[in-house]
């Protein structure tokens, strides 16, 4: 269940797909690391509860634009292969529709419970009972202890 | 609402508007404070939630831009490789700060003496320390005693009990000594026990994006409290568009902007500036009069010139076991082996590495991301695992020196949403600058190695690092070489004020907010000293 109703719906089913497309190819499932692929049902619903329209209309016209580059064609009709290419080219570009978009997969990756609970991480907010920090070994410090003042005296 | 003209009017309350007014508080005056921002609620800080990292990235980013709130004015920062950082709200900068809390060295008051370059402060080491020491005392520092690189403390017996090394500052710290070179448990504005009615830190590791625990000192839980409590007025979401200036060349009050976006006046006998190195030099050149057709105070033409960053570099290592991740607060530990100036280095001047432990994992992700080490598809989780809780590092905080055409100026078209022009900020990184960062990379780099670092990401100048914004009304003798006079009065008009960090000369190689505070004190210490001529 999500918090979006129907006429809230900010992408078309071709952009929807293209997205969770790409949320998978960005990070995908590992099994033997117990981890979800971001292209989960309920992480990608997130991804398009977080993205707004801008930042998907973005993303979406920038891999139209390099598969007409790849292949001449939209992105729906690339073979695997061509869709294996048009990754990689992804992957390397410093382009701003493309780094939201993975800042925004990324952000809504590792806010989910079960990821968190994979990486061994407690699901749940920092505040109120915060963390433990392992106690502090002073005894480092010593060599430094030793050293005179060696700041830069001034005559004032 | 009242209207009614007061003694004092205090134009921000940030670091220095909060410590100015709580210091002015014993004199009786009326004083009231107008600030942009609203209060905040610790409740809604990004550590109450799961989705602490994308809130610290949106509605908590330090870019005005990104954050884009109603409170905010944006910055046209493009002609800059360092982008602008700030918050505007009650506490200002301290919201969003990492509470790391050097203080100067006596020789950055000295640069010109010393080095042949910038300029020598009109005032002292000497002259502030006693107003460190007050500012320690509200605002509650962590630290430790004797560090070889630092004058004493005044008073070390108001230090709190120091942050916690952890596994991060371990890894460093056995980095450093392997290299022979200084660290140091860093003065801290983080209560590690109840200070003032404030809780102990523990550990939420978001101390960037609020402090929800209440135990980083930002100026909302600190000076505010106790100075509205003894009489101060802040009101909030008031926008100060002009200062407005009388036919006797006084200053005589201010026009604002009001939380309904109704303009109002305040009349006032005493204006203080506490805007930051960015918002003070954009309200003086928006207060035009046939007396000031430059600007306000700008006689000698330096309103909005000399602008200082910090250029930061940002030096991560990974390590091949776990170590904290986001847990405890950033700032841990400091290193002054490279502060002061040795030519053979190839620049004049130095810089503070300021250790910041570890992240949380979506930030992992975007860094192991921009820096190459995580691939897209089926390798990503291998590569992650690599990363997880593995990275700790620093930023070296490189003092800049000033330089005339590093402004900031009135962007010809971009206004705020009362229509007031923004600020336009035009900057380059000088020579200087490029090589200490280089040099800071370098030795941090062999550091990290030494204490176990298997590989090491950097990034210099960091984009993002406009937190520290200096040196655009500075202070000094001569009315012809500054804009205000050593106590921080304007030379053009002798009811004006500045208390924030535009008043630097230098900027020396350490974060600023404990000496911009400590000069706020020293500036309305001098003020309650000549209440009886003050004007003359």
């Amino acid at each position: 269940m999500n918090d979006i109703i129907a006429t809230d719906t900010r992408s078309n089913p071709a952009q929807e797909d293209l997205v969770a497309y790409f949320a998978g190819a960005i990070i995908p499932a590992c099994s033997e690391q117990r981890m979800l692929a971001a292209n989960d049902p309920s992480i990608l619903q997130d991804i398009f509860n977080t993205a707004d329209a801008a930042a998907v209309n973005g993303f979406c016209r920038h891999v139209e634009m390099v598969a007409d580059e790849i292949a001449g064609c939209p992105f729906a009709d690339l073979n695997e292969a061509q869709k294996e290419a048009l990754t990689r080219r992804l992957e390397n570009s410093n382009a701003a529709n493309v780094l939201v978009f993975v800042s925004i997969v990324v952000q809504c990756y590792y806010r989910d419970p079960r990821v968190l609970a994979a990486l061994e991480l407690e699901a749940r907010p920092a505040y109120p009972k915060g963390y433990e920090v392992e106690k502090s070994d002073w005894a480092l410090l010593e060599p430094v202890k030793q050293r005179p003042p060696f700041y830069k005296a001034v005559d004032e | 609402m009242s209207q009614q003209p007061v003694d004092v009017l205090i134009i921000g309350a940030g670091a220095s508007g909060a410590a100015a007014a709580w210091n002015l508080v014993d004199t009786r005056m009326r004083i009231l404070c107008l600030e942009q921002g609203d209060w905040m609620n610790p409740l809604n800080y990004p550590s109450t939630g799961l989705d602490w990292e994308a809130r610290s990235w949106g509605e908590y980013s330090v870019s005005p831009n990104r954050r884009g709130l109603v409170t905010d004015y944006p910055v046209n920062d493009e002609n800059s490789p360092i982008s602008i950082s700030n918050f505007n709200g009650v506490g200002g900068g301290t919201i969003l700060y990492n509470g790391h809390f050097p203080r100067f060295h006596p020789s950055d008051f000295r640069v010109k003496t010393l080095d042949g370059v910038a300029d020598d402060w009109p005032i002292d080491y000497a002259t502030l320390a006693p107003f460190y020491a007050v500012n320690d005392r509200i605002t509650g520092v962590a630290g430790l005693a004797g560090d070889p690189a630092n004058p004493p403390h005044a008073d070390p017996n108001v230090l709190l009990p120091p942050l916690p090394l952890g596994k991060s500052a371990g890894a460093i710290g056995t980095g450093f000594n392997a290299k022979g070179w200084h660290w140091w448990p860093s003065d801290a504005a983080i209560a590690t026990q109840e200070h003032d009615g404030r809780a102990a830190c523990i550990n939420l590791g978001a101390c960037l994006s609020g402090c929800a625990q209440g135990a980083k000192a930002s100026t909302d839980i600190t000076y505010w409290p106790h100075a509205i409590r003894r009489g101060v007025e802040l009101r909030t979401r008031c926008r100060v568009r002009e200062i407005s200036l009388g036919d006797d060349g006084m200053a005589n009050g201010v026009w604002y902007y009001d939380e309904l976006g109704e303009e109002q006046f305040q009349a006032a006998a005493v204006v203080i500036l506490a805007t930051n190195g960015v918002g003070t030099p954009r309200l003086l050149l928006n207060s035009k009069s046939t007396r000031f057709p430059d600007g306000l105070a700008n006689s000698s033409g330096l309103v909005g010139k000399n602008l200082m960053f910090h250029p930061y570099a940002m030096i991560r290592g990974v390590f091949p076991e776990s170590l904290d991740g986001n847990h405890g607060p950033g700032a841990c530990i400091w290193s002054q082996e490279f502060y002061e100036t040795d030519l053979q280095r190839g620049f004049v001047r130095g810089f503070t590495y300021e250790m910041n432990r570890g992240m949380g994992p979506a930030a992992t992700a975007m860094l192991g991301l921009a820096h190459g080490r995580l691939p897209w598809g089926t390798d990503y989780h291998k590569h992650y695992a690599g990363l997880h809780q593995r990275i700790t590092g620093m930023v070296a905080i490189c003092e800049d020196l000033p330089e005339r055409h590093n402004t900031v100026t009135l962007d010809p078209n971009l206004v705020d949403s009362h229509g007031i022009p923004a600020p336009k900020i035009d900057y380059t990184l000088s020579t200087n600058s490029r090589k200490m960062l280089d040099y800071a990379v370098a030795r941090a780099s062999e550091a990290l190695r030494a204490g176990g670092a298997t590989d090491v990401m950097s990034e210099a100048p960091l984009a993002v690092g406009g937190w520290h914004l200096m040196g655009t009304a500075r202070m000094g003798l001569d009315p012809a070489c500054s804009v205000v006079n050593e106590w921080g009065r304007a030379h053009d008009v002798k009811n004006l004020f500045v208390v924030d960090g535009s008043i630097f000369v230098t900027s020396a190689g350490v974060n600023p907010t404990r000496t911009i505070q400590a000069l706020a004190l020293y500036i309305t210490d001098c003020m309650k000293k000549r209440l009886a001529n003050l004007f003359d």
